[in-house]
């Protein structure tokens, strides 16, 4: 077994020991603050997860047939389309560097993410430039657990305008017949309907349906079910 | 130390230093972002991706429980770390070449082989095919790590136990929470989401 330190707290010493060291030696990492890499970070993974799930959203409703949804009236471009943007949302992520300053500054991009200084990337840095400890201001898991769902939201809310604005421009179009989604409601109505059509048919369904599918799943539950307990206990 | 983790992780990590493509690709491979972000991107996909009502059916729930599993997986590797401070490869091994940061956090098991790995199984579960696709990414992932020198072949092997395993009891568990699950796959039905 090694001495090397193994334990958060030891290693967080270390940068904190570190800091003041190469303070008095001369580099700037000091004056990096962790929340300002953070926000930083967080910007970016907005843009990136923004643009790979339209991407990627693109690529499944075109595959469902959800016309709706599509940012263009063709199924194959909608499908390239989504492609793009998400090979643009990873290049956008690791190429901004080299335009953007942040904690990757030409020379200052070593393995260990405690050493940084502020600035532009080179080429030669942008493998390692986005490798940074959340400790140190990195993106955490939980970070990227906000951001995510944020982009996808801008993602759908984007679809659908695009899609609305397509059946307008291109009623003709929009409506030639395709291979469509099996369905009644929701989502599979999309491949005839604008979202907003959809939705309101789908909620006034589901509102006159509740009672019913309520009833029917409960009795369908597992024997384990919490909700199948606490129900029978109430109405023996 | 076992023999197996060291010999590999050593001739892996022995590997770069001569390619600096593949060394640059390899560390936005491991980088926590692109991984990652694949392994959600292919459950978002997932969820929007079926065309007739059972797929659909089908793929939300296993959406859901690939969701639940990855919450889950990163409670059982903390569970596993307060058991087992493992060192990683570049505090043992003075041989070893970093290409990543300092990872301060245990190395067993191997966290984001965990997660994708459980984002794999539900995937499998719902679509073999691409659950496949998922599977080798996760392993892709792990792989590079061990080449950045930041894990060991065990800890990628036990991320790929954990990862499965909790995919397996979350869909057992789940059985708790019906009809809870149902009625809210049938409420984003209603908000033409589902």
């Amino acid at each position: 077994m090694s001495s090397s330190p193994n334990t958060i707290r030891q290693v967080r010493q270390e940068i904190l020991v570190a800091r003041p060291f190469a303070q008095e030696f001369g580099t700037n990492h000091v004056n990096i603050d962790p929340s300002d890499v953070q926000a930083l970070f967080a910007r970016h993974y907005f843009y990136f997860a923004a643009l790979a799930t339209l991407g990627t959203l693109q690529i499944a409703v075109a595959t469902g047939g959800h016309r709706g949804l599509w940012l263009t009236p063709s199924r194959n471009a909608t499908r390239l389309i989504g492609i793009l943007l998400i090979c643009a949302g990873i290049a956008l992520f690791f190429l901004m560097p080299l335009w953007v300053e942040g904690p990757w500054a030409t020379g200052s991009v070593a393995a260990d993410s405690a050493t940084r200084e502020w600035g532009k990337a080179n080429w030669q840095d942008l493998g390692a430039a986005r490798n940074v400890n959340d400790i140190n201001g990195g993106l955490s898991g939980t970070g990227q657990a906000t951001w995510f769902p944020l982009g996808a939201l801008i993602a759908f809310v984007v679809s659908v305008g695009a899609g609305t604005a397509n059946r307008k421009l291109f009623p003709g179009r929009m409506n030639q017949p395709v291979e469509r989604p099996d369905g009644t409601d929701g989502i599979a109505l999309t491949a005839t309907h604008s979202y907003f059509d959809a939705l309101k048919i789908s909620w006034r369904r589901f509102r006159v349906e509740l009672p019913s599918e309520a009833s029917r799943l409960l009795a369908l539950s597992h024997r384990w079910s919490i909700s199948v307990a606490i129900w029978r206990r109430f109405h023996r | 130390m076992n023999p197996f983790d060291r010999a590999l992780v050593l001739w892996l990590n022995g590997l770069s230093g001569n390619l600096p493509i593949i060394d640059d690709l390899a560390r936005m491979i491991a980088s926590d972002y692109l991984m990652p972000t694949m392994f959600s991107l292919a459950m978002f996909g997932l969820w929007f991706a079926g065309r007739t009502l059972e797929d659909r059916a089908r793929f939300h729930y296993w959406v859901l429980i690939g969701i639940s599993s990855i919450g889950m997986s990163n409670v059982a590797v903390v569970l596993i770390n307060l058991a087992w401070d493992r060192p990683r490869p570049f505090e043992q091994l003075p041989e070893i070449q970093l290409m990543f940061y300092r990872a301060t956090d245990p190395s067993f098991p191997a966290n984001p082989v965990a997660i994708g790995f459980a984002a794999g199984a539900a995937a499998w579960m719902a679509n073999r095919k691409f659950g496949y696709w998922l599977f080798g990414a996760a392993a892709l992932y792990g792989l590079t790590r061990i080449y950045a020198g930041v894990f060991f072949p065990t800890d990628v092997l036990g991320g790929a136990v954990v990862g499965i395993s909790v995919t397996w009891g979350v869909t057992y568990l789940h059985r708790l929470f019906q009809p809870i699950t149902n009625l809210f796959i049938r409420l984003t039905r209603g908000l033409a989401i589902g």
